[in-house]
């Protein structure tokens, strides 16, 4: 569990690159996470940013650099991977949510296999937090049978349920209808809110504006700018970073 | 001609010769369907391993049951093998056949069903901590056998009508048994009709079940 106290570095990045074939994707990323922390990262697409994220827990196997969780180094891990991941919640852009699992399964199958939680505790533990995220109705139904900003709940439900110490979002509300973006985005600043870090990759510079702490703007495979949402939304200083505020906002 | 008579009187007296061959047929297509498909989960995984020579044992094992007769391979097995010392009873080296023949074919149908799955799920699954082994069994082959039960249907049929072959090492299976008694009452059009119809009554209830099975795996799509 947490062995990390508000404000230490929880994640540290150094010199990370990755390269799919020639294609070099992330060249050369330092950065730290600290706990407690909500860092919010934009950039064009192509720039890396899902990429960064999907190092940080090995889903993209680094080509350089390291990533150093909670004092374990990703890169060394091996089989010890599994014991790192659980303590990285991660939601996803396109929600993959388990479809032959009920909601409630796909909140408790992790828990029950991994951490071989009993099955009583973990459930009322998955029904309180679905019904935090207003989804307590829901428990028995099929993701099938949900709506997008109802499936993107239940996995942030699904990530939360493992009790990570830090959640990755890869943009979360980017393949949701218009009007199902609040509901997730509001999930995600009441996690914010409770003291969760979080780093999440997003579009959705209002989010970024209101609940990040830090902005890291990205292009090219590098951190171009980074700092206070004041700072990045307000005082751009990159042009690369001019130039992309202007297009978005 | 057809003597739609002589067929009636073989039906409904000789019956029961019919029906001790439909219960050998029933014993080695049972047994084929099922460690058959255990065999070939097993090879389909090989298949995908990260273990370069696993990977290459099984397409071995692929490319060279599916491409081979299985008259030649249930050959090789019975009347083959004991010049090596392995001598299998009738009914074992039939099944083993059957079995070795067929668990290539499932391991093809395994292998795109678990390759027809998304790369998210196994992405969400390792990503709350879970194992590769975990996620195959929990996550993807769940999924992977709910979308390849036609095929895997399909390969059923295909096992209950090739078990005819046995009939060549004399097992006494619905051909064999067919096949004796047209050589005794000279009838063979009507008898292997017969036969034919009843191995059609269980292909058909086989793929009727199977149809059955698909629909109800179905609930919670939608």
């Amino acid at each position: 569990m947490a062995t990390v106290n508000k404000g230490e570095t929880l994640i540290e990045v150094k010199g990370l690159k990755k390269h799919f074939g020639k294609l070099q994707v992330l060249r050369g990323i330092d950065e730290q996470i600290h706990a407690g922390e909500v860092v919010v990262i934009i950039g064009p697409s192509g720039s890396g940013k899902s990429t960064f994220l999907r190092c940080l827990n090995l889903l993209e196997t680094p080509t350089g650099g390291d990533v150093i969780f909670e004092g374990e180094s990703v890169m060394k891990a091996g089989k010890n991977i599994n014991q790192l991941r659980e303590r990285m919640g991660m939601v996803f852009q396109q929600f993959n949510l388990f479809p032959h699992l009920s909601v409630l399964e796909n909140i408790c199958i992790a828990p029950m296999k991994v951490k071989k939680a009993q099955r009583a505790d973990i459930e009322l533990r998955a029904l309180k937090l679905l019904d935090r995220v207003g989804l307590g109705d829901k428990a028995k139904a099929y993701p099938a049978q949900l709506s997008g900003g109802q499936k993107q709940r239940v996995a942030i439900v699904r990530a939360l349920a493992m009790e990570p110490d830090v959640m990755l979002f890869d943009e979360p509300t980017s393949a949701l209808d218009p009007e199902m973006v609040g509901e997730v985005l509001d999930v995600m600043k009441s996690l914010a809110r409770e003291g969760m870090t979080m780093v999440v990759v997003t579009h959705e510079m209002g989010f970024a504006r209101e609940v990040g702490d830090r902005v890291l703007f990205m292009d090219e495979g590098i951190i171009m700018e980074q700092g206070t949402p004041e700072e990045v939304f307000g005082n751009p200083q990159n042009p690369r970073t001019q130039d992309f505020l202007r297009k978005v906002l | 001609m057809f003597s739609f008579e002589a067929f009636w009187q073989i039906l409904t007296t000789k019956l029961p010769v019919f029906m001790e061959g439909v219960g050998v047929t029933v014993q080695l297509a049972l047994y084929t369907a099922l460690f058959g498909s255990l065999v070939g989960v097993v090879v389909a995984l090989m298949r995908l391993s990260r273990i370069r020579p696993l990977r290459w044992l099984s397409g071995v094992y692929i490319e060279f049951l599916r491409g081979t007769p299985l008259l030649v391979q249930v050959l090789i097995i019975y009347y083959g093998l004991p010049q090596l010392g392995i001598r299998l009873p009738r009914m074992t080296a039939g099944t083993v056949a059957l079995v070795i023949n067929s668990a290539a074919y499932m391991a093809e149908i395994v292998r795109s069903g678990i390759q027809a799955i998304d790369a998210g799920q196994s992405e969400a699954s390792r990503s709350l901590g879970m194992t590769s082994a975990q996620t195959m069994l929990y996550i993807i082959l769940p999924q992977a056998i709910k979308s390849i039960l036609p095929a895997v249907g399909n390969e059923f049929v295909v096992i209950i009508k090739e078990s005819s072959i046995l009939y060549t090492i004399g097992i006494y299976e619905l051909t064999y048994q067919a096949n004796k008694l047209a050589s005794t009452n000279f009838r063979y059009l009507e008898t292997l009709m017969i036969s034919a119809l009843v191995y059609f009554v269980l292909t058909f209830t086989t793929s009727r079940l199977l149809g059955l099975l698909e629909r109800r795996m179905r609930r919670g799509d939608r």
